[in-house]
C-alpha cells in the first residue's frame, strides 16, 4: 500500500543575498520514513531545514504539508512539526522550567498534566535527576538530551533534526538512534535528520537525500544507491593510476581483456561499495 | 502573557528594582540621619507626592536604562541568543510572540513603577519621622502627579516598543545604546517649546512648571499611544517576514 505523502517540496529556491543556498529543489517524503540529509558543510542542509520550519520565511517555490501549502503562521500546522535545529535554551532557567515555558503555549494542557508530561520526558531522555538544575550547568550532551526532550513535547508528525549526533559520545549516539527508531515505530513519525556521520545515516535512514551546492544530488533508498553506486576500481602493475568502471561483470571482463592485449598487467581489482561516501565527496 | 511573566520572574528581572530604589533609599536615610546635604533638600513645603516625583526625576537616567534594557533583552536579546528561534518553532504565532512579550513587559513596568512610587512614599515618611506632621499631600493640583506618573509610564512603553522594533535589525547591545541615545536626544529636544505636547515624559516635566494644563497632557499621551500602536503594527508585520536564523 502506498503511504501518504507527508511533505512535498516543489522548486524550492532560497537566497542569502546574492548567494543561492538552495537551487530549485524538489522532493517528497512519505509518512513514517526516516530521511537522512547528506552533504558537505555549506551544502544547504540546514537552510533546507530552516526553510521547512519557517525560520527562513522568504523563499521561492512551494512547501506542502499533508497535501496543503504550509502556513508557518498557523499553530495548528506547526504543532505537528517539531525540530532540533540549533536549539538554545534559557540558560538561567532549569531544565524543567525551560520545558514548562515552552509547554505553557498550549493552553489546553493543565498545570498538573504539564508537570506529568515534563517529568516523563525528562525521564525518557535520562535527565530526571537534573530537572531542577540550571541549563548553564549542563554539558553539551545533556543540552542535546534536553533538546531532544523538547522535540517530543508535542506529538509531532514530522521531526526535523539538524546534526543530532554532534557532540554525543557513543552511548549518547546509540541512545539517540534508539529513541528515534522507537518514535518512528510507535507513533509512525516522519523524521528528517542531517548528519556527517555516514555510519549513523546508513544505520538509521530509510531514504537518503544528498545535497550538493544547493541542489539535490541523490534522492532515494540506501539500497538503490548502493546498487547504482557500486563499482570496480582496477589497479595496474607499475602504475599508480587506477580506472573506475561500473559494477558489471561484462564490462569488467572486457576491460581486463583489452588491457592484457596491450601488455598491461593488472595488480588489483577492488569493489567499491561505500556509496554514501561517494555521495558525500 | 503568563508564560512571559513566568520567564521574567525566573530571569530575576525584579532585581533591577533594587538598582532603581538604591538612590532614593540613600536619600531617605540621609534625611532621617539629618546629613547636611539631605536636610537642606528636605524642606517642609515638600509633600510626599513631590518627593516621589523628585526622586523619579533624580534617577530617571538609570530608570530609563533599566526599562530599555528589559525590553531589549526580552526581544533583541532572545533573537540574538537563539531562544526566540525555539519559541517561534514551538507552535506560537509570531503576532502572539510580539504581543505576549510586549504585554508582559508593559505589565512588569507598570508594577515596577507603582512599587517605585510606593517605596518613595514610604521613604518620604521615613525621612520625615522627626517632623511632627509630614505633608503627605500638598495643595498643588493632583493632576500634576498623575501627569508625571502617567507621563513616565507612557514614555517607558514607547521606549519598549522602539526597543522591540530596533531589535529586529540590531544586536542587543547596539539596540540598547541606540534606543537610549534616541531617548537622550529627545530629552534635549524638550528645550524646543513646540515639542512639549508631543513627548509624554517632557509633558510630565512641563507640568511641574505650569500646573493643571491637562490639554497638553492629554494631547501628549494621545500622540504617544498612537505612535505606540503604529510601531506595533509595523513591528508585527516585519516580524512575520523576518528570517530568524
Amino acid at each position: 500500500m502506498k503511504k501518504q505523502k507527508l511533505l512535498e517540496i516543489h522548486n524550492l529556491t532560497q537566497h542569502y543575498g546574492d548567494f543561492i543556498a538552495l537551487n530549485n529543489i524538489s522532493f517528497s517524503i512519505e509518512k513514517g520514513t526516516i530521511i537522512g540529509l547528506l552533504g558537505k558543510n555549506g551544502a544547504g542542509k540546514t537552510t533546507l531545514m530552516k526553510t521547512i520550519l519557517g525560520l527562513l520565511c522568504q523563499y521561492d517555490g512551494e512547501i506542502k504539508f499533508k497535501g496543503k501549502s504550509i502556513n508557518h503562521g498557523d499553530p495548528k500546522i506547526m504543532r505537528k512539526i517539531s525540530s532540533l535545529v540549533d536549539v538554545r535554551f534559557y540558560e538561567d532557567m532549569s531544565a524543567y522550567e525551560n520545558l514548562n515555558y515552552l509547554l505553557m503555549a498550549d493552553v489546553k494542557i493543565s498545570k498538573s498534566n504539564r508537570r506529568k508530561k515534563i517529568d516523563e520526558l525528562l525521564t525518557l531522555v535520562g535527565l530526571e535527576n537534573n530537572s531542577s538544575s540550571k541549563v548553564k550547568s549542563f554539558s553539551f550532551g545533556m543540552k542535546q538530551r534536553l533538546a531532544l526532550a523538547q522535540v517530543f513535547l508535542h506529538d509531532a508528525e514530522l521531526i526535523i533534526l539538524d546534526e543530532p549526533f554532534v557532540g554525543l559520545d557513543p552511548v549518547g549516539i546509540e541512545f539517540m538512534k534508539s529513541m528515534l527508531k522507537q518514535i518512528q515505530r510507535e507513533k509512525d513519525a516522519t523524521i528528517i535528520f542531517s548528519s556527517h556521520q555516514l555510519e549513523e545515516v546508513s544505520d538509521l535512514a530509510d531514504e537518503i537525500v544528498a545535497i550538493s551546492d544547493g541542489t539535490i544530488k541523490y534522492c532515494g533508498t540506501l539500497q538503490e544507491l548502493q546498487n547504482t553506486n557500486k563499482k570496480y576500481n582496477i589497479w595496474f602493475v607499475g602504475k599508480e593510476m587506477k580506472i573506475e568502471i561500473p559494477y558489471n561483470s561484462e564490462i569488467l571482463q572486457r576491460t581486463i581483456h583489452e588491457h592484457l592485449k596491450k601488455g598491461i598487467e593488472i595488480s588489483k581489482i577492488e569493489v567499491i561499495e561505500n556509496a554514501l561516501y561517494q555521495l558525500f565527496i | 502573557m503568563l508564560k512571559e511573566l513566568y520567564k521574567i520572574i525566573y530571569k530575576k528581572y525584579y532585581f533591577s528594582l533594587i538598582l532603581l530604589l538604591f538612590m532614593p533609599m540613600l536619600f531617605a536615610i540621609g534625611c532621617f540621619l539629618n546629613l547636611p546635604y539631605m536636610v537642606e533638600e528636605n524642606n517642609l513645603s515638600t509633600s510626599a507626592l513631590d518627593y516621589c516625583a523628585e526622586m523619579q526625576m533624580l534617577i530617571k537616567y538609570a530608570y530609563f536604562l533599566v526599562i530599555i534594557y528589559l525590553s531589549t533583552d526580552a526581544f533583541s536579546g532572545e533573537l540574538e541568543g537563539g531562544q526566540l528561534r525555539l519559541v517561534t518553532i514551538h507552535v506560537i504565532s509570531r503576532t502572539k510572540i510580539v504581543l505576549q512579550k510586549l504585554s508582559a513587559i508593559c505589565l512588569f513596568i507598570l508594577v515596577l513603577h507603582i512599587l517605585f512610587w510606593l517605596f518613595n512614599f514610604s521613604m518620604y515618611c521615613l525621612g520625615n519621622l522627626k517632623n511632627n506632621i509630614p505633608i503627605v499631600f500638598s495643595s498643588k493640583n493632583i493632576e500634576i502627579y498623575i501627569g508625571i506618573f502617567g507621563g513616565y509610564l507612557v514614555s517607558f512603553y514607547v521606549c519598549s516598543i522602539i526597543s522591540f522594533f530596533i531589535g529586529l535589525f540590531m544586536k542587543k547591545i547596539y539596540t540598547l545604546v541606540v534606543v537610549y541615545f534616541i531617548w537622550f536626544v529627545c530629552r534635549y529636544a524638550d528645550q524646543i517649546a513646540s515639542m512639549k505636547n508631543i513627548f509624554p515624559e517632557f509633558m510630565a516635566d512641563y507640568l511641574t512648571e505650569i500646573s493643571g494644563n491637562t490639554t497638553y497632557q492629554i494631547s501628549g499621551y494621545l500622540w504617544s499611544i498612537l505612535f505606540f500602536f503604529i510601531i506595533l503594527l509595523i513591528l508585527i508585520r516585519m516580524f512575520h517576514n523576518k528570517n530568524i536564523i
